[in-house]
């Protein structure tokens, strides 16, 4: 994964519509994303940091970054150099189960 | 006050007075609270037959009047009709407002009837699309969405409203003043040090072009780009949208270059040793091959307001981000205190030359079947100067990129970068809606006039009085001359048979219908349907054998353009 960018998107989050344009802005260049971590708050401030990568060599990373900064309700893009992703964790006592519409505990 | 009034005041507040649309279950609250301003006059409501006629409509207003141009349309079927409208103006940067009605709130997800996911569908075919979620957010998105719509690149924004969003009330409203975004429409940048730069490479060049596109309409800056013409004494060239902003009597203007442009215009792109493109990006369209554009070697040079077509084809040597009329006033006063420069006696003479040797191949005679070419020179006598044409995609569109000559800015719009058949009729009624004192032709081809034909019946109830002159060759004309041209004459799902007869069409919608057999009959009828101020079809029959030259081999260099019919072995 050479051709990788780890990115940071400051932004107005109004509903998930924000995840799906963003997503949508990378697919449509044919990049794929390694990772996603976003925070946002109740005001609507959000914080989402990202790995893309370009597995399809088509080479359109700087331009899929440059596109996503001019969408309406992002204030900007980071491109983040040195970033190392300390894995995510999580932890609980507990799950329950959807599966193809059927819920187990 | 009912949420549905709000938006009706808020409409109203950002200068909305014409509206196309057709009403549904989800979106009758709104219909239902404009019935007073409709009947006071205040607003308009054009009922089309179809939402996608309403969102063309609305662009083609937008175009004409440099206003948003404003539609609604219910949930689910409603709004993915419009779906095609919607990307046909954001592909060309037009600014339109869709008010769409959406399913009640506690209906959503469920597969409720009629239930379509607006959002979903319209992000990837508009600038903006938003979901209002509460009474007290109707006043300020319907003025965000006016301001996204209209501010930097203009686009098509989506404002939809759920049916008990729209039937609760308010009782104390706050309009708000100014919008609440996190959005930015383009800055204007003025950095003497590239103005400069700019200026002494104009200066210095010996074959200079400038490119103009769609910006330039926007920022009304034609005056702007023919003085900057004017002063170094070099040609003029643009995309096949920036031809709306030059008038094709300017006698520096070689015409629309690209994949169906003149020839001429593409050869002076490419032989000029420097391009200013202004407000144009470097389209697949319009530089059908990036690396023979390069390997010209010449300086690229750019003012655009997006900076991100920077990036994209051909990065400029030097590029300045901005509103164009504003960049080229700064370059105008650069330049002034140089001095005059010097006249390119021998660029002059090769354009010439380019211009005479083409001329040659794109005006043949006739051969039993009228030429297209002599069709648009008949419609220029016949139509006044200021009379705006739209098309539909196809030959035809082709013909008119070549041949129309508008001469006033915003008088000349096609879908360019989408291609939308069905956009012509529609748009020319917009335009009309949007500008009754000028006369609103449609250029039409048959396959193209029938995708929106119906809304002749639109134009006839409601008084919108355009012109569609639709050439009738029977064919999906553009897509065959492919076929023959490239792929060994293998002819397939192109040709029509006798139906319909657009006379009686025409006829049944209540419109006048003439049939034209020859260019006097073409100046007569637009002249009778400019007198009698009704809607009119004037079908004039061409040769489904005729190409739309120039043109490219699929994938082709502009070095590689066609400029003869290959069939036959004389010239023409
Ligand atoms: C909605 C849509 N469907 C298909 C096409 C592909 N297409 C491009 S040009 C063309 C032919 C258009 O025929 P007509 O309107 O009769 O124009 P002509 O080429 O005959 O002048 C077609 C089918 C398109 N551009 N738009
Ligand atoms: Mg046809």
């Amino acid at each position: 994964m050479t051709q990788e960018r780890i990115i940071k998107i400051e932004a107005y989050y109004r509903d998930p519509g924000l995840v799906e344009r963003i997503a949508a802005n990378f697919r449509r260049f044919w990049l794929d994303i390694g990772w996603m971590h976003m925070e946002a708050e109740e005001n609507g401030t959000c914080s989402i940091y990202m790995s893309i990568y370009d597995r399809s060599k088509l080479g359109n990373l700087d331009l899929s970054i440059i596109t996503l900064s001019k969408m309406v309700d992002i204030d900007f893009v980071e491109e983040l150099e040195g970033a190392r992703y300390n894995k995510f964790e999580i932890e609980y006592n507990k799950s329950k189960k959807y599966e193809w519409g059927v819920v187990s505990e | 006050m009912k949420g549905s009034e709000l938006l009706v005041k808020s409409m109203k507040r950002e200068g909305v007075k014409d509206l196309f649309g057709i009403p549904g279950l989800y979106n009758m609250p709104l219909y239902d609270s404009f019935i007073e301003d409709v009947e006071s006059g205040e607003l308009r409501h054009i009922l089309m037959r179809h939402e996608q006629a309403a969102a063309h409509a609305a662009d083609g207003y937008a175009r004409a009047t440099g206003r948003p141009g404003v539609l609604t349309a219910t949930a689910g079927p409603g709004v993915t009709n419009i779906v095609t409208g919607l990307i046909t103006a954001y592909q060309d940067s037009s600014p339109v407002v869709a008010i769409t009605g959406a399913v009640n709130r506690n209906a959503m997800g469920k597969l409720s009837f009629q239930e379509s996911d607006t959002l979903g569908v319209s992000f990837p075919v508009t600038k903006y699309a938003v979901e209002v979620k509460t009474i007290e957010e109707i006043p300020v998105w319907v003025k965000n969405a006016f301001y996204i719509a209209s501010t930097g690149r203009p686009g098509p924004v989506v404002v939809d409203v759920p049916r008990d969003v729209q039937m609760e009330d308010i009782e104390n409203v706050n309009y708000p003043e100014t919008t609440n975004l996190h959005y930015r429409s383009f800055q204007t940048v003025v950095d003497k040090d590239k103005v400069r730069q700019m200026a002494l490479n104009l200066m210095k060049a010996e074959k200079p072009v400038l490119l103009v596109g769609t910006g330039v309409v926007w920022a009304n800056a034609t005056d702007e780009v023919l003085k900057l013409s004017e002063f170094l004494g070099c040609p003029v060239v643009s995309t096949l949208p920036g031809k709306s902003a030059i008038p094709a009597d300017y006698p520096l203007y070689v015409g629309a270059m690209g994949y169906y442009g003149r020839a001429e215009a593409s050869m002076v792109a490419l032989e000029s040793d420097l391009l200013l493109a202004i407000g144009a990006r470097f389209s697949d369209r319009t530089f059908t091959s990036y690396d023979e554009m390069k390997d010209t070697k010449k300086i690229f040079m750019s003012i655009n307001l997006d900076p991100t077509d920077f990036s994209k084809g051909i990065k400029p040597d030097v590029s300045m981000a901005g509103n164009a009329r504003v960049l080229l006033q700064e370059l105008l006063n650069d330049l002034s205190v140089m001095g005059r420069k010097k006249a390119n006696y021998a660029w002059n003479r090769r354009i010439n030359e380019l211009k005479d040797y083409y001329s040659q191949y794109s005006h043949p005679p006739d051969d039993g079947y009228m030429r297209p070419w002599q069709i648009l020179k008949a419609l220029r006598e016949a139509l006044p100067r200021d009379a705006i044409m739209t098309t539909g995609v196809g030959q035809h569109q082709m013909w008119a990129e070549t041949h129309w000559e508008n001469l006033e800015p915003r008088s000349f719009f096609s879908s360019t970068g989408m291609g939308t058949m069905g956009f012509g009729l529609p748009s020319a009624m917009g335009a009309k809606v949007g500008r009754p004192d000028k006369v609103v032709v449609d250029y039409d081809g048959d396959g193209s006039f029938m995708m929106t034909g119906n809304n002749l019946a639109t134009a006839v109830d409601e008084h919108i009085p355009v012109i569609a002159v639709v050439n009738d060759n029977r064919t999906l004309g553009l897509v065959r001359q492919v076929q023959d041209m490239f792929q060994n004459k293998r002819i397939v799902g192109v040709d029509y048979g006798n139906s319909p007869n657009i006379m009686k069409y025409a006829e049944s919608f209540g419109a006048d219908a003439f049939e034209a057999h020859n260019y006097s009959d073409i100046m007569e009828y637009v002249r009778t349907a400019i007198r009698e101020n009704v809607p009119t079809v004037i079908r004039v029959p061409v040769d489904k054998e005729e190409l739309a030259l120039p043109t490219l081999p699929p994938g082709g260099k502009l070095s590689e353009v066609i400029v003869s019919d290959p069939r036959k072995n004389n010239k023409n």
